[in-house]
């Protein structure tokens, strides 16, 4: 089901906010494709800009943010520039969105199964009994027992595990071609993670449909992602296939990530102290105080005067792969 | 029965909670602890992994005596803190304190860093003010902070220099014993490398002894020395921490592994995993057999008939399955070291 | 940006002009940056300045006939006069006095039965809770204007019969609100690390929880201080205000026979509570936008 046309294609895209002292650069001149039928990881820590591109992919930044350069390009549409009642049509019919708090994201006062088959009604038009019946199916879809019965169930009646099933069913309900997930299984349990993941990657097989994977987890990223892009700072400092990353990361940053998150050591691999943790000093930079340069030069091992006054343009390492760094080529793959 | 190595011990601790009427008569009963054993050598790192609704946060609570202890003991060396009520208890306060998971709600938004780590100090009144302020200070360079920062409030921190500041709150007292609940669990991995490291440093440096509460095996085999593998408020695996990776038997064990994720790991590598079904049952009526029964792929009559003792592996390995041992482990890494 | 080497793992240089910024400085800033806060914090100052120098300044006695009976304003009288001749202005003058000292000092009292009762509940839950919120329904029911009257009826319509009457029918929604906020902030970790330090109760609901809970309370004193003159006004204009003591809601009461005759002798003590229950619900409005920040954006 994949093909190499970009389904989402985001050139240049800078978000501001409004500071106190004039407008703060968010995200900055990021630029990503995702092709049909693929996953797309999005990295980074917290405050990097991950949440925001998803945000202004879904025209539904916070009040106080806006795009201000940059193209969003859904299918060829330029969704920048879209009305906003066609961003209506398109969120819910092409793009939809699941978040990471299920309990926060569907209406308490509403079953499930009215909720799934408004959503159906609205962007596909069917009429009540055929909305029905496609919650039914979506229910069935993400592996809910008892997919009848429960459609009568309200959000608290369901597990944190079953919630998100039932977000993501409501994101599949009206077939969408993207799907944005900003960390949909951070507030579940490992055991429950694996499940929805797999049923995840299950549903695009089918469906084709493309995926936006916000996460901090690499090993979110290694089990879904074909390809990824690594956000620092509201930069894009690193992109290229998932497994050449994951594998030989250009960035130090992405590496740096790599050796701060500890791994499972079984069998035979159990014996003994394991390698000792890495740590990225420092943390990111805060809004408005960017440093000049290089926005990692101040946590980076191999920063040298240079990285500190001028910004780093991409450089490619091989075809596809790229990092937004002075030393890529020098240091980190050497 | 004491044994002089022991910080803590925690015997046959039970934690139910009373939620009101339930419908048809009787009351509705959490069992969020049902009956765990335990204890902690010093210098040591003690884990306790499972998913949420485990009760794991709630033996924190309990062995903080945050939470009402409905049966059971807990020993702080030789003070028996499960028996201890109003000043008696203040006072052992001290001796063992917490380090909650939530960094932004476990800080008094109103008070200062530097009142906020004297905070244990002047309510067990420990010290006089100059002297308490020292120990602020030398804190907060404990924990890598600037002794300055003192002055500022929790909102001018990050999320990861707020919890070395409740880390270096819980050392104020130089207690024997800290509790650490999910420590890291709300932090970017980058952060969190340098919380646990920070953690271990600090174990080192003054031979503190951790009860370490985490969801992540990764993160419980870096740190801990000996770990507890809890579902539905008991233990079903218990190892020390080489054992448990490399021998693991409890088939609910094996599902925590088959989960978790690795950057390594192939493209889909989950699909060929042995991944668990469903989520566990509720606490309020636990299965009369062994509690994993529903969900184990293992599972027989006998298992959904007869709950599994605690047995005796060998080197301080114990599991609560009644074919712990015979079962091979889907798990190719554990198959080899078998 | 590390430039310390004091601390070489640290990740933590604090500027050295970083003022200890406190949490609620920017909500100071906001709250003084608001129009309408700032209109009704002048108007409540000119109520203020007027009620406690007024009388001196103008120097007309209130109690006096001083002028024919039901002259309109300006007709010898800035404000007219009432049916015994008495001058509007130096009654709304010399009575605003009594009309704000009521509304303080039973909201005073409102605000502190409600917070007590309301922090007991909230702090200890379970039977204490139920038992307290029962009592406080009790309250809740019970038409309050209603009970009012038949308090000041029963114990004669003094002053402080007045005052006792209004503070104990408003504390029932500030004891919910209290209840509310401090089994929210009960449930937070620094509370449950404060007790883990060693803290007595009474220092975790006065020290820790208590000033936490303070913002939605404040927002709803304004309110209740507005509410509690209206309230005084309603019982002078029933005719049980204090016969002995000049207050705007007697003014009222006392002229309501002749309103469609003379107009301002009801209209101007009229306006004079509009003005002062308005200026308090600005500033109440302003302190409630300047702790939601983010409320008040999307508003």
């Amino acid at each position: 089901m994949t093909d190499d046309t970009p389904f989402l294609e985001i050139r240049n895209l800078t978000v501001e906010m409004k500071g106190d002292a004039g407008m703060i650069r968010v995200l900055d001149d990021v630029s990503l494709s995702i092709r049909r039928g693929t996953t797309m990881g999005i990295v980074g820590e917290s405050g990097c800009g991950k949440s925001m591109t998803a945000l202004a992919i879904m025209r539904l930044l916070p009040p106080g943010f806006q795009i201000t350069s940059g193209q969003i390009l859904l299918d060829g549409e330029d969704i920048t520039k879209a009305s906003e009642a066609r961003m209506r049509q398109l969120r819910g019919n092409d793009i939809s969105m699941i978040f990471q708090e299920p309990m926060t994201s569907l209406n308490p006062v509403y079953t499930v199964g009215e909720q799934i088959a408004e959503a159906v009604r609205q962007h596909q038009g069917l009429d009540t009994a055929k909305a029905e019946q496609r919650a039914i199916e979506m229910l069935k879809a993400v592996q809910i027992p008892g997919a009848e019965a429960r459609l009568g169930s309200y959000p608290h009646e369901f597990s944190g595990g079953m919630r998100q099933r039932v977000m993501i069913a409501m994101a599949l309900a009206c077939q969408p071609r993207l799907i944005v997930a900003d960390e949909p299984t951070t507030a579940l349990d490992v055991t429950v993670q694996a499940q929805i993941f797999a049923l995840m990657r299950e549903l695009q097989e089918e469906t084709g449909t493309a995926i936006m994977l916000i996460t901090h987890d690499l090993g979110a990223v290694a089990e879904l992602a074909d390809d990824v892009a690594v956000f620092y700072a509201g930069w894009r400092i690193e992109h290229g296939p998932a497994s050449a990353i994951l594998r030989h990361p250009a960035h130090p940053y992405t590496s740096g990530l790599m050796s701060c998150t500890p791994r499972l050591r079984l069998g035979a691999a159990a014996s003994g102290q394991g390698p000792a943790l890495l740590e990225i000093e420092g943390m990111v930079p805060q809004l408005g105080k960017m440093p000049s340069g290089c926005r990692f030069a101040p946590r980076c091992t191999l920063a040298d005067a240079h990285c500190r006054s001028t910004v780093p343009v991409d450089t490619e390492v091989e075809p596809g792969h790229a990092a937004m760094c002075w030393k890529t080529k020098a240091e980190v793959l050497a | 029965m004491s044994d002089g190595n022991n910080i803590l011990r925690v015997n046959g601790l039970k934690v139910h909670f009373d939620t009101g009427r339930a419908p048809g008569g009787g009351r509705r009963i959490v069992h969020a602890v049902d009956g765990v054993n335990f204890s902690v050598k010093k210098g040591t790192c003690f884990g306790i992994v499972g998913e949420s609704g485990s009760g794991k946060s709630t033996i924190a609570q309990a062995i903080m005596r945050l939470v009402p202890i409905t049966e059971g003991s807990v020993f702080l060396k030789n003070l028996q803190i499960s028996g201890l009520q109003g000043e008696s208890l203040r006072d052992a306060r001290a001796r063992f304190q917490m380090v909650f998971q939530d960094p932004f709600s476990s800080l008094n938004p109103r008070k200062k860093a530097r009142a906020a780590i004297r905070e244990p100090l002047d309510l067990l009144g420990i010290g006089d003010a100059k002297g308490r302020d020292e120990v602020a200070e030398e804190m907060l360079t404990a924990v890598g902070l600037h002794r300055d920062a003192g002055r500022l409030f929790p909102h001018q921190f990050s999320g990861g220099q707020r919890q070395r500041l409740c880390i270096a709150r819980a050392l104020a007292s130089r207690p024997d014993l800290i509790v650490c609940d999910e420590p890291v669990s709300a932090l970017d991995v980058a952060i969190q490398a340098q919380i646990l490291n920070l953690l271990r440093k600090l174990q080192q440096d003054m031979g503190l002894s951790y009860v370490f509460i985490s969801h992540d095996l990764a993160v419980v085999q870096y740190i801990c020395d000996e770990v507890g593998v809890m579902y539905l408020g008991q233990f079903v695996e218990r190892a020390p921490v080489g054992k448990l990776f490399a021998e693991a038997k409890h088939p609910y064990t094996w599902s925590l592994m088959a989960a978790a994720l690795s950057p390594e790991a192939e493209r889909g590598a989950l699909a060929k995993r042995p991944l668990l079904g469903g989520e566990p049952p509720s606490p309020t009526n636990p299965p009369k057999g062994c509690r994993f029964a529903a969900r184990c792929p293992f599972a027989t009559e006998k298992c959904k008939a007869e709950p599994p003792a605690l047995r005796d592996f060998g080197g301080g390995h114990r599991v609560a399955c009644h074919f712990a041992g015979e079962l091979e482990p889907p798990i190719p890494e554990l198959k080899s070291a078998a | 940006m590390n430039t310390d080497t004091l601390a070489p793992d640290s990740n933590l240089v604090p500027p050295p002009a970083a003022k200890p910024d406190h949490p609620l400085r920017e909500t100071l800033v906001i709250f003084l940056k608001n129009k309408a806060a700032a209109a009704g914090m002048i108007l409540l100052l000119i109520v203020l300045v007027g009620t406690i120098f007024g009388p001196a300044l103008y120097g007309v006695d209130a109690n006096e006939m001083v002028w024919i009976p039901l002259s309109p304003p300006g007709d010898g009288t800035p404000l007219g006069t009432d049916y015994l001749g008495r001058d509007i202005l130096a009654g709304i003058l010399v009575g605003g006095r009594v009309t704000l000292i009521v509304g303080a000092v039973s909201a005073v009292m409102t605000i502190v039965i409600g917070v007590v009762v309301g922090a007991f509940a909230g702090f200890f839950g379970g039977r204490v809770d139920a038992a307290l919120m029962k009592f406080t329904e009790f309250f809740q029911v019970l038409p309050s204007l209603l009970l009012a009257m038949v308090l000041v009826t029963i114990f004669a319509p003094s002053l402080t019969t007045i005052i006792f009457a209004i503070g104990v029918v408003g504390w029932a929604q500030i004891a919910r609100l209290t209840r509310a906020e401090f089994m929210r902030i009960g449930n937070l970790d620094y509370v449950k690390a404060a007790r883990a330090a060693g803290a007595r109760d009474s220092y975790l609901m006065f020290r820790v929880i208590l000033p936490g809970s303070l913002p939605p309370i404040i927002v709803s004193s304004a309110l209740v201080t507005g509410a509690s003159i209206l309230f005084e006004a309603g019982l002078s204009f029933l005719g049980l205000g204090d016969p002995n003591t000049l207050s705007w809601g007697l003014i009222i009461g006392q002229n309501q026979n002749y309103l469609l005759d003379a107009w301002w002798t009801v209209t101007c003590p009229g306006m004079a509570i509009f003005v002062t229950v308005l200026a308090i619900s600005l500033i109440g409005d302003g302190i409630n936008d300047a702790l939601n920040p983010r409320a008040r954006k999307r508003g």
